[in-house]
């Protein structure tokens, strides 16, 4: 039986597992793909512990199209979290960041290591992808899981399946990104 | 939308991007490959660097070692 699914019927064992697989992966791919703003303006620590948190103690409502859906919909709930507090705080500016505009064009350090326009259509390809195959990429090359990691979390009973479900999201994700760039 | 080639040697050279390998660009793609085939060569090499910056940026944050 999955991690996810043992934790969704209630094992406490498999939701602090899952909290301690995830939570420093979390906060290491909120650190580079959170602007830099959010990151000196906002407890981004305290955001990305409480969405797994808060998370995991709604797995029993949790209905993804597929088992393998976890990584994305932490992700996703961290991504709103921040664009939550963005925004509140965004009501009530310093008068440098009114001057420098830093709010909203702040790159971050994964925008700047890739390019923008690279990580722009990067995320625009990932939302294009099946729900499943997006959670395979989130967790291979986003959150850096390993494959017998991925396979634990979806129930699989293969490494080596898992692997060439994952190379052929990526192959997908690259026919998206080519796709989009011919349109 | 076409679909997308999914031969045995480009779902092995994806795990590559995955794993982070390196990986000789230039001289890739087998005589037989397809422009379709090159095509999304053309967009792994890209996507190598997406999965370059997510580890290098993960090793940024990591907690130092313990000392002894």
């Amino acid at each position: 039986m999955s991690l996810l699914l043992r934790a969704q019927q209630g094992d406490e064992r498999a939701r602090d597992e899952l909290c301690a697989r995830y939570l420093p992966r979390l906060r290491r791919w909120a650190h580079g793909r959170l602007p830099g703003w959010a990151r000196d303006h906002l407890d981004t620590e305290d955001i990305v512990q409480d969405s797994l948190l808060q998370s995991i103690g709604r797995l029993e409502s949790f209905s993804p199209r597929h088992d393998q859906a976890f990584c994305a919909y932490i992700c996703q709930a961290i991504r709103n979290r921040v664009a939550d507090a963005v925004r509140r705080a965004g009501r009530r500016p310093s008068k440098e960041e009114l001057t420098s505009g830093s709010a909203t064009s702040d790159p971050s350090p994964f925008e700047l290591a890739v390019g923008r326009e690279t990580a722009s259509r990067y995320d625009d390809a990932l939302q294009k992808l099946s729900e499943s195959d997006r959670e395979l990429i989130i967790a291979r090359v986003e959150l850096g899981l390993d494959y017998s990691e991925i396979a634990a979390l979806a129930g699989k009973s293969s490494n080596g399946a898992t692997r060439v479900a994952v190379g052929r999201a990526l192959l997908r994700l690259a026919g998206v990104m080519g796709h989009d760039r011919d349109a | 939308m076409t679909e997308t080639p999914d031969d045995a040697w480009l779902i092995a050279l994806a795990n590559d991007v995955c794993d982070g390998r390196r990986i000789e660009w230039e001289s890739i793609a087998p005589p037989t490959a397809t422009p379709a085939s090159r095509k999304v060569i053309a967009e792994l090499r890209r996507l190598a660097s997406v999965v370059d910056a997510h580890r290098v940026l993960g090793e940024d944050e990591a907690p130092p070692a313990a000392e002894a």
